[in-house]
């Protein structure tokens, strides 16, 4: 386990890594040339791309480790209670039923209002059952997950095929934005999130030991958890809204520094939004520059490139535990 | 031990009348059963059985059956299947593009299906097991075009009809061929497949070959591909002329779509507003017997962005050629 010293030692490389990541690009490496029209547009591509990459990478990590440390389960990721599924379905609809032909915003707002809906729908099933127990909770949202699915399913098959190409690379998931209020908008859903997680990181630290352990610490569990609950799944659909379904970063970035950083989220959680977020940026350069002009989905990079990585951590230490 | 009339009546009343338990969702489950078999003894229609039925997988195959005069013989299509409107208005439905549905595909009982390219491979298989023969037409790329239409001529008895179509579209295409090597203009254009998102077209892709008949160049054409997502900053270090929309554009004029967009806005096709769409989308991108319809539609816009751009660089907005 790294010491505050280590960390703060690793932190040292990340603004060089983003510098590099802003000086690379399929058109070649080196800062555009900003007094032509075409360079200042090239440098405003790859600085909202950064932006997006790094803020969707925080936001997933961070949510990953908050849902971890509130369902008990290791295998907890940002998209547990459904909101891929519920996103998926919006932007779907929204492509099937050509309003993201009107505006670049038509699709993000979409996909943003499945997942918080879906979002809505697991909180209220979970509510009036026998309440936010880690088990009920994943079990709704597991289910609540396949239907909207099966909706995504029962859509696709009845979408014209322009239609279904578009769907299916939104589904990939790509981080090109070109909208800069989006990006603004995103990027604030998710500061407000993450900083929500944080201010709640000693009740996360005190989850982790079960919720009943937690109630006799003092954490009043039926607020706390709801309220985590909706501050991480909504950074997963603010992400989700803005780049369509990244997987694996959720799960393997909390697990990996849980390794290295210790499972106090008072330090797992900021260094998860920071080295969380330069893992996508990194992973989203290999995706549009390995190929160019082909882009590749950021999805398979961060699967490939984090995947190894993953099982050498659990090939060396054995189990994923969470405290 | 309860008296009969505790047994027999919710209400205690010995008369009145009570549903077995479980009786309606089997009556439910007997009404659908009935439903189901009523499709079973649907009457089939009359029909020689030594006529050929043909079934066809691709909305181009079917044009192709139906300029060789074979369209009598078609007995299935697909769900995109729409030309000619009212002729194939009438024939059933039997699978999606490149993807049969085996039901309904066997309950008009084909004698042969065509495809040009199936979704399942395994497909083929299965249908050759039920004696259904599979015939493969080649007809992707321009030049497969004409012999797609002698091969479904000859396969239909309709060798003519098919010759004379494809000696047309042959003589239409060579002389488009010569016309566009005599250009000196020749446009750089962006096929652009999705407002939602980036594809574009490669070298092989058939509106490619067609672009290049009508003297445009298709800035994909570096790519062996036929449809790829590209990086918009690939596209901006391209810079085309002009941008082509190959989608249904809900907006009057198709360059408000990207002038409020990063990246887009700094593309001089859009600045120059020359962003345009064709009034059918089908013909410049279905290799069919239409294609030569869709190549005037290309020669006309090319044309039209010609006149427009050298006389005064400033477009008025509205994009279609008339």
């Amino acid at each position: 386990m790294l010491t505050p010293r280590q960390i703060l030692f690793w932190l040292i490389p990340i603004p060089f890594l983003l510098a590099f990541c802003l000086l690379a690009g399929s058109s070649g490496f080196g800062l555009p040339d900003t007094s032509t029209p075409t360079g200042h547009a090239l440098l405003e591509l790859r600085l909202g791309r950064l932006i997006t990459g790094f803020v969707v990478g925080a936001a997933l990590s961070c949510s990953g480790c908050a849902l971890q440390a509130v369902l008990r389960n290791a295998l907890a990721e940002p998209y547990v209670l459904g909101v891929s599924s519920g996103g998926s379905l919006g932007a779907a609809l929204v492509i099937a039923t050509g309003l993201s032909a009107l505006t670049p915003l038509a699709l993000p707002t979409g996909a943003f209002l499945g997942a918080a809906a879906t979002l809505l729908l697991v909180c209220m099933i979970a509510n009036r059952t026998i309440g936010y127990t880690p088990n009920t909770l994943i079990l709704t949202g597991v289910v609540a997950g396949s239907m909207l699915s099966s909706l995504l399913m029962l859509l696709l098959s009845f979408a014209k095929t322009r239609a279904v190409h578009s769907i299916t690379w939104w589904l990939l998931g790509s981080l090109q934005t070109t909208s800069w209020p989006l990006i603004a908008g995103v990027s604030l859903l998710i500061a407000l999130s993450i900083g929500a997680l944080c201010v709640e990181a000693r009740t996360l630290n005190a989850l982790l030991l079960g919720h009943e352990t937690a109630h006799n610490l003092g954490v009043r569990t039926r607020f706390a958890v709801p309220c985590i609950l909706a501050a991480a799944t909504l950074a997963a659909a603010a992400a989700v809204a803005v780049s369509g379904i990244i997987g694996f970063v959720g799960l393997i970035v909390p697990h990996a520094l849980r390794r290295l950083t210790g499972a106090n989220h008072r330090t797992l959680l900021p260094c998860a939004a920071i080295f969380g977020g330069t893992f996508l940026v990194l992973c989203d350069t290999l995706a549009r520059t390995l190929f160019a002009p082909h882009e590749i989905p950021v999805g398979v990079v961060t699967s490939l490139s984090g995947g190894p990585f993953f099982l050498y951590l659990l090939t060396r230490k054995g189990n994923l535990p969470l405290t | 031990m309860r008296p009969p009339s505790q047994i027999s009546g919710r209400d205690g009343s010995p008369n009145s009348p009570r549903m077995p338990r479980g009786g309606i969702p089997i009556g439910v489950l007997l009404t659908y059963l009935a439903f189901l078999l009523s499709g079973c003894l649907r009457t089939e229609p009359h029909s020689d059985t030594n006529r050929m039925r043909l079934v066809s997988t691709a909305p181009n195959l079917t044009e192709c059956i139906f300029a060789v005069g074979a369209g009598a013989l078609l007995v299935g299509r697909t769900e995109s299947c729409d030309y000619p409107a009212e002729a194939v208005s009438h024939i059933p439905v039997t699978g999606g593009f490149g993807t049969p549905y085996l039901e309904p595909l066997l309950a008009v009982r084909p004698t042969h299906v065509l495809e040009t390219v199936l979704s399942d491979p395994d497909l083929k298989r299965r249908l050759d097991a039920l004696r259904i023969p599979v015939v493969h037409v080649p007809c992707a790329r321009l030049d497969e075009v004409p012999s797609a239409i002698r091969q479904i001529g000859a396969l239909t008895g309709h060798s003519n009809e098919a010759d004379r179509v494809a000696a047309t579209l042959r003589a239409g295409v060579d002389a488009a061929r010569a016309n566009a090597s005599a250009q000196t203009n020749h446009p750089r254009v962006l096929l652009l497949f999705a407002a939602d998102t980036p594809i574009t077209a490669g070298r092989h892709a058939f509106i490619s070959e067609l672009l290049g008949l009508a003297g445009g160049i298709n800035i994909g054409n570096g790519s062996d591909t036929d449809y790829y997502h590209f990086s918009l900053e690939w596209l901006l270090t391209q810079d085309p002329d002009m941008i082509l929309c190959l989608f249904a554009t809900p907006v009057r004029d198709p360059v408000t779509l990207f002038e409020n967009q990063t990246g887009w806005s700094a593309l001089s096709a859009v600045r120059q507003r020359r962003v345009y769409t064709v009034p059918d989308l089908d013909t410049v991108s279905r290799p069919g017997p239409r294609l030569l319809e869709g190549l005037l539609q290309l020669k006309q816009l090319l044309a039209f962005d010609s006149r427009r751009f050298d006389s005064s660089h400033v477009g008025s907005g509205r994009s279609q050629p008339n």
